[in-house]
């Protein structure tokens, strides 16, 4: 993490983990007392989206820790719970949608963990199955080398039995993770695409390879793991490149490791699309066959995405016919055509994830 | 607005003692002569004066030498010299003038007698700039008071504009082309903005067309990697608009469905395939069906009007019919390929 800017809430100058990445990033933090400043800083330069991946600011999360994942009525929602400990991102891929999704976009990370840890033991208190990710707002590991975050919340997740960890990442920060007593309550997850689109589109993120090979380490150290290919990208030749990384996907790791891999075709708010011709001026991705979505997010066509879907369903069909496999953000159409059912059919969503984590898990 | 220092003098002035080739404060950008508006203008002008005299004497700045420059007036004095007169009257700012006073007062005398066109203003806000700090606050309060109405956007925009070719300014300045769609069409070589001058000048589509052809070939020279005028050559571009079969609502429909096939293809087919069936179900005018919206929801919605009892059981008739034809479930289907 290159950061050039510290800023430090002064409501949160003595609490332990500022102390910890002071020391980590040896800096000199500006004490500041509310996000005004921080914010002023980024809109007076010319590229927010650029200079808020360097500036970091150390706060309090005064909402809930928990929240629901915002899905939409529209499309069918795994019903995941989020765990705000952060936002924004080092990495740099073009079709993320937290550079529009904050104003400004900036690296916050909240420091009150006290509260943190109390959201969640009076949520585990309650002994309902859930699964609770960090991958929500921020990528879950790009932290760790300025605080063992990823590291406390294993162990936390550990000392109980109804709910699992989501660890989600572009990176693979993993080696201090690996010995870790975490009884199989954390999920170690990676996000793949073709390694046409992992390198044009993904800046600084870790290659496919280096990816794969981090979730076998995971695996021989015990870690449920799950995929996610999102966003699918449709381009020409996508669909034997997608092809490729499944093959890879399965050379390298077995499917009764797997937890769940998750398939969502590349979609966006349309403020993106400027965004993206500005910082990313020879990507395509935005000119893909998109039409408005009935939650106002451009997707492609959706004829298109379901005869894409179909593809790449049969591809890892042929390698892992009982993988649990979902969409993010479908509706009953598509899951019918691509799949042959609909959730409901199963009890919905989320119990068909719900029994995928505790049959992998153990969970209760 | 500081006042000019020197106190300006109002003088009879030698034609022949003034320099119109020195266009430091030349602010007005007309419509060339050769154009209609342009000549009508001029002509406007040139009868006026004949008839009634100079109305408002340009301003001159005094020179070395007893000579003179234009600050204020360049049409005008033009007009003079073409009448065959050999003296005029004129408002004389004297030789230690302040060229960023009197850079204003040029503005300032051209926007308080007519509105600049987009143009000039770009042309006002690029003659200022080495006269004013680059903050906001100080443009605004300078630009008001010379009748310049800007904000910090549209000042970014219209120095940007300022560097437009030639044709494309004329075009601008004439109101053929908005700020906007001018931006675009800036930032494009010269083949492909020539292409898009030719369509809008023979077709005229609305601003909205407009802005959809330049995005749409755009994006279609982005995934081919191609320039755009290769683009509207290989759709036949050309052809569409020399036409003599078609009307101007014609043309610029079938090149924005040109676009659009070669734009969006799945889509484009996908409803080709559609009204296709919708043709085949042979409904009669009383009855419509509305698809989803782009196809992405699963609700259709059939309209049907009817007067009196016969027309109604017709009307069922033909949705009894619907339920057993082929191409209607296709269509609830969303089925891709037609047979």
């Amino acid at each position: 993490m290159k950061i050039t800017d510290l800023y430090i809430d002064q409501d949160v100058l003595d609490l332990p983990a500022t102390r910890v990445i002071c020391d980590r990033l040896k800096m000199p933090g500006q004490v500041v007392d509310s996000a005004d400043p921080v914010y002023e800083k980024l809109s007076r330069t010319a590229a927010p989206v650029d200079q808020g991946k360097k500036i970091l600011f150390l706060t309090r999360n005064k909402g809930a820790f928990l929240r629901p994942c915002p899905g939409t009525d529209y499309y069918t929602c795994c019903n995941y719970t989020i765990l705000h400990f952060g936002t924004f991102c080092t990495m740099d891929c073009s079709y993320c949608i937290l550079q529009s999704y904050f104003h400004p976009p900036v690296l916050q990370f909240f420091v009150n963990h006290n509260d943190m840890d109390a959201s969640l033991d009076e949520f585990f208190q309650q002994k309902k199955r859930a699964r609770i990710g960090t991958g929500e707002f921020t990528d879950s590991l790009i932290w760790e080398d300025i605080y063992p975050f990823t590291s406390h919340l294993i162990k936390k997740f550990a000392a109980q039995n109804h709910a699992i960890l989501e660890v989600k990442s572009k990176t693979v920060a993993i080696d201090h993770l690996l010995t870790l007593p975490h009884n199989q309550k954390t999920i170690m997850a990676w996000s793949l695409n073709t390694s046409d689109i992992v390198r044009t589109e993904e800046r600084r993120t870790a290659s496919l390879d280096a990816r794969l090979a981090a979730a076998a380490k995971c695996r021989d150290h015990g870690y449920p793991l799950a995929f996610h290919f999102d966003p699918l990208i449709i381009y020409p030749g996508a669909e034997a490149a997608y092809r490729l990384i499944i093959e890879k996907l399965f050379a390298t790791i077995r499917p009764e490791n797997i937890v769940w891999i998750s398939l969502g075709t590349f979609r966006f708010m349309p403020d993106l699309k400027a965004i993206i011709e500005q910082r990313f001026d020879r990507s395509k991705i935005i000119y893909g066959e998109f039409v408005r979505g009935l939650d106002g997010k451009m997707r492609y066509f959706k004829p298109l995405r379901i005869r894409f879907y179909q593809q790449i369903v049969s591809f890892i069909r042929e390698f892992a016919p009982h993988v649990t496999l979902y969409f993010c953000m479908e509706d009953d159409e598509v899951w019918e055509k691509s799949f042959g059912f609909a959730p409901h059919q199963y009890g919905g969503l989320p119990m068909m994830l719900d029994q995928s984590a505790a049959r992998h898990c153990g969970l209760l | 607005m500081k006042s000019v220092s020197d106190t300006p003098v109002f003088e009879t002035i030698d034609l022949g003692r003034i320099d119109s080739e020195n266009l430091f404060f030349k602010i007005s950008f007309e419509s060339s002569p050769s154009t209609d508006s342009g000549a009508m203008a001029v002509d406007a002008l040139k009868a006026s004066i004949a008839r009634i005299g100079l109305v408002s004497p340009p301003i001159l700045k005094l020179q070395p030498e007893n000579r003179y420059i234009v600050v204020s007036g360049f049409r005008r004095i033009s007009v003079c010299r073409a009448l065959g007169l050999q003296k005029i009257p004129a408002r004389v700012m004297g030789l230690g003038s302040d060229d960023g006073q009197l850079m204003k007062l040029a503005i300032a005398d051209n926007a308080f007698n007519r509105s600049l066109n987009i143009i000039e203003q770009a042309t006002a806000i690029f003659k200022l700039s080495p006269f004013l700090p680059d903050d906001d606050r100080t443009w605004h309060s300078e630009c008001d008071p010379i009748g310049l109405t800007v904000n910090p956007g549209l000042i970014r925009k219209l120095k940007k504009i300022r560097a437009a070719s030639s044709d494309l300014k004329e075009k601008i300045a004439a109101g053929k082309i908005s700020l906007t769609v001018g931006l675009e069409l800036a930032g494009m070589d010269d083949g492909s903005r020539v292409q898009f001058l030719t369509i809008f000048d023979a077709l005229s589509p609305t601003l909205n067309h407009q802005k959809e052809m330049i995005r749409m070939a755009g994006e279609i020279a982005c995934l081919e990697d191609k320039p755009i005028s290769k683009i509207f050559n290989s759709l036949e571009i050309d052809n569409i608009i020399k036409d003599p079969d078609m009307d101007r609502n014609m043309k610029i429909s079938r090149v924005r469905r040109k676009l659009k096939d070669r734009r969006y293809p799945e889509i484009s087919g996908f409803e080709k395939t559609y009204h296709a069936r919708v043709k085949r179900l042979t409904l009669p005018e009383s009855i419509a069906l509305h698809p989803p919206t782009d196809f992405e929801g699963n609700d259709f919605m059939i309209q049907f009007t009817f007067r009196g009892l016969p027309q109604f059981k017709e009307i069922c008739d033909n949705l009894l019919r619907l339920r057993d034809h082929p191409d209607f479930a296709a269509i609830l289907e969303k089925s891709r390929e037609d047979n």
